[in-house]
Parts: C-alpha cells; sequence; structure tokens
C-alpha cells in the first residue's frame, strides 16, 4: 500500500514534468527572448494554476473532462472512456499546477544566457537546434535542474485538483497525499507514518539528484570564473 | 537579375544595399579581396557588419555575395547560419562553457564548413596553442580575442567580417600577426570587411577602403587614396605605427628587402631569407631635398611625393621609394621645404626607428 502509493505519485509527478516540458520550454524561451503584443496575457493565464486553490483547477478540469461536457464528451468519444479518475487525468492534474513553476523558473535560466551568445552560435553556423542544445541549454543547466526539481517536487505533493479529477484511479489505486489525506480521516493518523516517511526520502532523492545534475554539467564545462 | 550562384563574371563579390533606421544607410559594391572600413566610433560600421551577417532585425536590406541573393526586399533572408560566415565580433563572445579547443571547433562541428584554415593552426600562428585546453571563460582579453579571429577564421568559408580583428593587442603582437593574416586571406581567399581604427592594418591588409561617418559612406577607394586623409583614422591617442611594411632579411644579416628598397636594421637574430615585418612610425622619418653624408642615419632614401592630406596635427605625405612610405610633416617645414606633389625628396631613417619583427 505505502510502497504502491509512492509509486503512483513519483510515476505521476515524473510523467507530469515529461509532458509539460514539450511545452514549457518553447513558452520560457518564447518569453525570455521575444516581445510581442499580448506577452502579459500570455504570463498571467501562465501564471494562474500558481494563485488559484487547486481545488479549483480541480473543478475546472471536471467540468472540461466530464463525460457530458463539450470537450470531455470528445475526449470520451476518442478515448473510448472519461478520462475522469484515469492515471492521465492525475498526470493533468499534476502538469497543470506545476506547469507555472517550470515554465518561470526555464525563463529565467533562459534569461540569463548572454543572446550575444546564441547569435554567435549561429553565425558559426549553428542551426536554432543546435543553438539551444550546445550553448544555451549548457549555459541554463543550473536554472533548468532547479526548475524540474521545482516542477516535479510541485507535482508530487498535487492534492486538491488531484482529489477532484482523480482521487481513487482503476485497481483502488491512489496517490501518496490522497492516501495520506485518507489514513488521516480513517481515524488512526499514526497508520500514515510509513508514506509520510516514503514522502520526505523520495523529496531527499529528489534534492540530491537535481545536486547531482548539477555538478555533472558544471564539471562538464570546466569551472567558470 | 542574376539568379546564377556561380557568378564568374568580373563585378563586385558582394553588393550591400542596407537602411537602418537612425543608424545606417549605404549602398556599397565590394571586390573579392579585403575592404578596410574606417569611420569614427558610432559611426555604423558594425551595424553594417550585423545587416550582412543577417542580425540586425529591423534592417531593409538587399545583400548579395558572389551572385547569392542573401538578403532581399522580397523578404528573401538566408538564416545566418547558412550564410558560410566568419564573424569576429567587437566583444570576443566566447562561448564560457566550453574550452578553448571547444570554441575553434565549434563552426567545424556545427557549420560543417570546408575550405576554411585550421584553426589549432590559427591559434598556433596567433600565439594561442598552449591555451587550447583551458577553459575560454578564463582568458584575459587580448587572448579570448585571438581565439575570436581563430575561430571566425574557421568559420568564414564564403565571407570574413572581422570586427577590429587585432583591437586589444600590443604593437609587437599586432607586428606578428599582420604579415601571417596577410597571408592566410591571400591563401583562403574570400570576401572580407574589416573594422579597424588603426591606419597601418588598412594600409597592410586591404585592397579597398570605406569610410563611412553617420552612418553613410563618405569615401570608398585605394586605402592609400582615402585613408591619410582622414584624420579620424588614425587616433592621436595611439602610438599608431603608420608603415608596416613586408620584407625579406638580406644576405648580410642587418638589412632587409623591402621591394626594391633595401634597409639597415639593427641586430636581430632572424636568420637570412626570413619574412619579416618592419614597423615605421610616420613621424620618425627625417625629409631632405638632398643627400647629406654627415647624418648619423644609416637609411637614406630617394623618393618621391605621390601624394600629400592634410590631417589634424600637419601633413601625412605619401612617399614612393619603390615602396609607399607615409610620412608626416608640420605644415611648417612642408612649406619651408617646398614640398608638393611630385617632388624629388631623399628619406632618412634612423636604424633605431625600424622595428623587425617575425611575419607570422
Amino acid at each position: 500500500m505505502v510502497i504502491e502509493a509512492l509509486l503512483v505519485s513519483v510515476q505521476v509527478a515524473a510523467l507530469a514534468v515529461v509532458v509539460s516540458l514539450p511545452v514549457a520550454v518553447p513558452l520560457a524561451l518564447c518569453l525570455a527572448r521575444r516581445s510581442f503584443r499580448g506577452k502579459i496575457l500570455v504570463e498571467t493565464v501562465v501564471a494562474l494554476p500558481l494563485v488559484l486553490p487547486p481545488v479549483v483547477t480541480g473543478f475546472v478540469l471536471l467540468m472540461l473532462l466530464g463525460r457530458g461536457t463539450l470537450v470531455g464528451g470528445k475526449l470520451t468519444e476518442v478515448f473510448g472512456a472519461s478520462l475522469l479518475f484515469t492515471p492521465a487525468a492525475a498526470v493533468l492534474a499534476a502538469a497543470i499546477v506545476a506547469f507555472p513553476l517550470l515554465v518561470r523558473t526555464l525563463r529565467v535560466a533562459f534569461e540569463g544566457v548572454d543572446p550575444q551568445l546564441e547569435e554567435a552560435a549561429s553565425t558559426l553556423g549553428a542551426t536554432t537546434w543546435r543553438t539551444f542544445t550546445r550553448v544555451t541549454l549548457p549555459l541554463a543547466w543550473h536554472g533548468v535542474v532547479a526548475g524540474l526539481v521545482l516542477a516535479f517536487g510541485r507535482a508530487l505533493g498535487e492534492f486538491g485538483a488531484t482529489l477532484v479529477v482523480a482521487g481513487t484511479l482503476p485497481g483502488g489505486r491512489i496517490t501518496a497525499p490522497v492516501a495520506v489525506y485518507r489514513m488521516l480521516l480513517s481515524g488512526d493518523p499514526w497508520r500514515a507514518r510509513g508514506l509520510v516517511g516514503g514522502l520526505v526520502i523520495v523529496a531527499l532523492l529528489t534534492t540530491a539528484c537535481a545536486e547531482l545534475l548539477v555538478r555533472g554539467g558544471r564539471s562538464r564545462r570546466g569551472r567558470r570564473a | 537579375m542574376n539568379t546564377d550562384a556561380t557568378n564568374t563574371v568580373e563585378g563586385p563579390a558582394l553588393e550591400v544595399r542596407a537602411v537602418v533606421p537612425g543608424r545606417l544607410d549605404v549602398d556599397l559594391a565590394l571586390g573579392a579581396g579585403c575592404t578596410a572600413v574606417v569611420g569614427p566610433s558610432g559611426a555604423g560600421k558594425s551595424t553594417l557588419l550585423g545587416v550582412i551577417a543577417g542580425l540586425v532585425h529591423e534592417a531593409r536590406a538587399r545583400v548579395v555575395l558572389r551572385g547569392r541573393t542573401l538578403d532581399d526586399e522580397h523578404g528573401t533572408r538566408v538564416p545566418t547560419a547558412d550564410r558560410g560566415l566568419g564573424l569576429q565580433f567587437q566583444e570576443a563572445r566566447l562561448f564560457p562553457h566550453l574550452s578553448v579547443r571547444g570554441n575553434l571547433a565549434f563552426p567545424s562541428r556545427h557549420g560543417g564548413r570546408s575550405g576554411t584554415p585550421d584553426p589549432v593552426a590559427c591559434a598556433a600562428a596567433l600565439g594561442i596553442a598552449d591555451l587550447l585546453d583551458r577553459p575560454a571563460a578564463e582568458l584575459s582579453g587580448g587572448e579570448a580575442r585571438r581565439v575570436a579571429l581563430a575561430r571566425a577564421l574557421a568559420a568564414g568559408s564564403e565571407l570574413l567580417l572581422l570586427d577590429e580583428p587585432l583591437g586589444g593587442l600590443d604593437d609587437g603582437a599586432r607586428e606578428r600577426i599582420l604579415p601571417w593574416l596577410h597571408r592566410l586571406l591571400r591563401a583562403h581567399p574570400v570576401p572580407t570587411l574589416m573594422v579597424t581604427h588603426r591606419m597601418s592594418e588598412a594600409l597592410y591588409l586591404a585592397d579597398d577602403a570605406v569610410v563611412i561617418e553617420d552612418g553613410r559612406v563618405v569615401a570608398q577607394g585605394q586605402p592609400f587614396d582615402v585613408l591619410p586623409a582622414r584624420a579620424s583614422v588614425s587616433s592621436q591617442r595611439e602610438q599608431e605605427t603608420e608603415n608596416l611594411l613586408a620584407g625579406v632579411v638580406g644576405p648580410d644579416g642587418c638589412s632587409v628587402r623591402v621591394g626594391s628598397a633595401s634597409l639597415t636594421v639593427a641586430a636581430h637574430d632572424l636568420p637570412v631569407g626570413a619574412s619579416v615585418a618592419v614597423g615605421l612610425r610616420a613621424g620618425d622619418i627625417v625629409v631632405g631635398l638632398s643627400r647629406h653624408d654627415d647624418l648619423s642615419a644609416r637609411n637614406v632614401l630617394d623618393g618621391r611625393i605621390v601624394a600629400l592630406h592634410p590631417v589634424a596635427d600637419g601633413l601625412l605625405a605619401r612617399v614612393d621609394v619603390g615602396t609607399t612610405l607615409l610620412v608626416s610633416l608640420t605644415r611648417h617645414a612642408a612649406d619651408e621645404l617646398g614640398l608638393a606633389v611630385g617632388r624629388d625628396v631623399v628619406l632618412y631613417l634612423k636604424t633605431t626607428a625600424l622595428r623587425v619583427s617575425p611575419a607570422g
């Protein structure tokens, strides 16, 4: 029960970060490098889940994904079943609440890279993609890792929205925070000690991994003066 | 309209028509050799290079390189990465997360360009061979500039844009590197634009010169015709060595042949037949009307004044002595001697005024 809930949570959080990246990275780059009409609007919408109570996000998702709603109806047609109370819904909820943290941290990381260096890379024949992978990403590495850790941590701890749209998953599986909540309500809060300890260990491992990732990136590119 | 990519017809190698509101408005046709771009700070020289590189987004430009349209008014805009450029920026712009070697290898890894000089050989000639494994972030300013120059040279398969390539280097280093750069540009001939503040660099390297002031071209022509007249070219604050001559150490070891002239130089340890650069300041040359035997100067050269250019604090004379020397004079002296274009003169050069350095 403890291990299963932890596994579900780690998987859901990791997937939430992974599915967010293809959107978050270009968006963060765009916000860091360009100015365009409506930029403030985009920034506001991106930041919204950070400010909104997660339960509200859950409510909006419930309304969107429910069988009787327009979007939810279409999705049900496509997938053959409602997404509500599936792992997909848990990932979606976690991704949405973690997204603002990911985009903000990535944006700050990319803003710290001198655009003149990207310009230099382009004069040396590097395509946009190569410039990103060989110049921008290594130079922003520290901040990128920080963004991944923050987003993963936020996704791991997601409770409010998850409870609404994925409180129970098929096979009776539940995410760790939801499991903790249920144990607390069961009349014997001490039952939650194993899971709470497990979550602390996962959090410790996450920050340790982040430190290793940052150091790895640093030694690969030498010490920066 | 010429759409043929391989334009073999004699014509400008590079055509640039560029307008950047408030900064630049030029229409240039440049040859296949090296063009010096000179002018006061803020005149738009670096902007011109940026436009040709496709980096100035607000520019309205038409750029045609050897028949290949890079930019035009119909929306053609070849990406910077595909222009075959070697651009040395005013700042070094090295990648701080890479070693010197990684910086130098960047063009070949990412552009796949051929026919360019070997960056490691360039590094050796530029005196930075010892630094190859150092992180780029740990270099001094002068070292970083040399790495940036080597990197740009290694990237420029179609076009070289050099913004003060030897800026920040001391005279000795400049005089060693200039002849090497000269030979390199001959061995790998690509159209080259070189922004410089130093007349000697322009005279030594360039086949053509363009003077830009307030974003506009105010003069274009042979460097010797265009540059000495621009007092702003030769910054009075810097100790400029106006004359830099390519020569060969003569058979007796203490003379250097420069064109048809032979100069006696101070003792050095270079072998007979070695290529050298001889630096000589325009102000260190004495002008006379006839030969005198009772002077200490060991070099006495007969010549003729080809041109006289007024500069801020006097006159700059171009004297043909088998090679061309720039000689600075006060107006007073020039008047007293009755100097004019076409006049035969004798030049006296002290041996100690001639600085000999190995070429490359």
